[in-house]
């Protein structure tokens, strides 16, 4: 039992990969997150960032290893964890108003209650005067925003955002992040953040983690001593660009074996060699 | 939309069709004319207004039998087909058991199959309904099947992570995202849904538009016969635009993307 609102210790999970050979997503994943604390988690893609977000948000159940949340191990985490995937899933037969209150509405919350308690968070979320818009008619940042506010109204103590601006061009994904990270230092809840931009994980957290490529294991975790609130100027500040090329060489490290991999090269996975007594040859194709 | 572009665009799509079918109805027209073919053998198509309105009230008689009969086997085959495609989805041993059997349900031949239900179920309603029905389910239930199949499995996550329990997850993400593929299933249904009831009367009935038919032909009526399939048309692709307009007022959120797609 620790104070933290999640704990994560030793999580492994493997899939049946192509040819039926076993395929560790991760392995050995040890993460905190601390009430009000906003955490972010840099990789490349296919580091199994996603699997670790499927295995919190208790979508799947890992192979080993524990998931604490608010200090309670076992049982069902489905409903305790606000999950945002990569895509928005607005749901195109449901204004804009009734996707948001979806979470309220599985949860059995009255509707008119439900609709006041989204409607009072629209002007923040910039989506005032689209309550009845279907999704479709909205442009790809208000679509963000539109998820982020479901996300948020799912409530439980944790929001876990899987590349949520991962679709926005450049400047519409700029300005999103500068806007969450002021509702975020206005509400402070605790956040579990995926991106592979550097400069978007540096910027919002307070704590980041670097995932190695598959296995995905953390290769290195620092806190992020820069000053809130955070403005756009940061992005330029000596400190903000020392950690970021700390963080690139550290990712650059982790994938350093991957990179050197001819087309194909049979490894050996020595974890799954030991856990399951027989050696297992995995093919990594590049 | 613009209005102005908007009725170009409706004008360009129902002048092709209008002016080939009066084209050939022209055609038609001086064939018989010029050729003298006799009317009972082939009447000009001047001659089957004439003869709709002659016997209008037996007509209007007839036409409002075979339309119950079409309209109870639409709703026959919607809920029994809508039951059947929900528990092949849901189950997959179902899928594996009924799937063939539905299939199978498509490919009896009709003329086999209709005789024999009279010879079961006698001359009345019974019969034809069922014969609806055997035509109109194939459509619906592999529709539907495939749009109940077709949800996205991350929105189908996402309910999950809210917490929402297998029923909450089937009405409010998978039956909705199956409503689209459902009513393209119930338009085909409706547009043939005709053909059962007319050959269930054409076999053994006392009313509806088959029976006309039937009734008419050896008599050489001939326009009559003309003038009863016409209304038989007719009620197909009104039943076709009913269901199309159905589906436009129950799923607002399909106008924009088919008004799109349209362009």
């Amino acid at each position: 039992m620790s104070g933290a609102a999640l704990t994560v210790r030793g999580l492994g999970k493997s899939f049946a990969g192509a040819g039926g050979a076993p395929l560790r997503a991760i392995e050995g994943v040890d993460l905190v997150a601390a009430p009000g604390e906003f955490v972010t988690i840099i990789g490349p893609s296919g580091c199994g960032k996603s699997t670790l977000f499927n295995l919190i948000a208790g979508l799947e159940e890992p192979d080993d290893g524990t998931i604490e949340l608010a200090g309670q191990v076992g049982g069902s985490r489905l409903g305790r964890v606000a999950y945002m995937p990569q895509k928005d899933l607005l749901l195109p037969w449901r204004t804009t108003l009734d996707n948001v209150i979806l979470p309220l509405e599985v949860r059995g919350v009255r509707h008119e209650e439900a609709r006041r308690q989204a409607l009072a968070l629209f002007p923040q979320f910039g989506l005032a005067g689209f309550e009845g818009a279907y999704p479709q008619t909205l442009s790809g940042g208000m679509r963000s925003r539109a998820a982020f506010l479901r996300t948020v109204l799912a409530g439980g103590v944790l929001l876990l955002l899987d590349e949520p601006f991962g679709a926005l061009d450049a400047l519409t994904r700029s300005r999103m992040q500068e806007w969450l990270v002021g509702v975020w230092e206005r509400e402070r809840r605790t956040t579990l953040f995926i991106t592979h931009d550097v400069d978007e994980a540096i910027f919002l957290a307070d704590r980041l983690y670097v995932m190695t490529p598959r296995p995905g294991r953390i290769a290195l975790t620092t806190t992020v001593d820069l000053p809130r609130p955070r403005t756009p100027e940061l992005l330029t500040a000596p400190a903000f660009v020392a950690l970021k090329a700390r963080l690139l060489r550290a990712l650059r490290d982790g994938a350093a074996p991957d990179d050197l991999a001819p087309d194909l090269v049979p490894t050996l996975d020595r974890t799954l060699a030991q856990s399951s007594g027989e050696p297992v040859i995995e093919g990594v194709r590049r | 939309m613009n209005t102005r572009a908007g009725s170009a665009t409706l004008l360009w799509r129902w002048v092709p069709p209008l002016a080939l079918l009066a084209l050939l109805l022209l055609g038609w027209e001086l064939t018989v004319r010029l050729g003298e073919i006799a009317p009972w053998l082939l009447p000009p198509p001047s001659a089957i207004p004439a003869a709709i309105i002659a016997d209008a009230g037996d007509l209007l008689r007839h036409t409002l039998v075979t339309l119950q009969e079409v309209l109870l086997g639409l709703v026959v085959s919607t809920l029994l087909g809508i039951v059947t495609a929900v528990a092949i989805a849901f189950f997959p041993l179902l899928e594996r058991a009924l799937y063939p059997l539905v299939v199978a349900s498509q490919s009896v031949p009709l003329p086999v199959l209709a005789p024999l239900l009279i010879i079961f179920l006698g001359y009345g309603i019974v019969p034809k309904i069922l014969l609806v029905t055997l035509i109109c389910f194939f459509p619906i239930v592999v529709n539907t099947v495939d749009g109940l199949h077709s949800v996205d499995r991350d929105a189908v996550n996402l309910l999950r992570t809210f917490g929402a329990t297998r029923w909450q997850i089937f009405v409010k993400v998978r039956w909705p995202s199956a409503l689209p593929l459902f009513f393209s299933g119930l338009r085909v249904a409706a547009a043939v849904s005709v053909i059962g009831a007319v050959f269930g009367e054409l076999i053994g009935a006392s009313a509806g538009l088959g029976y006309y038919i039937r009734h008419e032909t050896p008599l050489f009526h001939t326009a009559a016969v003309y003038g009863a399939t016409i209304i038989l048309m007719l009620l197909g692709i009104a039943l076709f635009v009913v269901v199309r307009a159905a589906e436009w007022v129950l799923l607002p959120w399909r106008r924009r993307l088919a008004e799109r797609s349209r362009v």
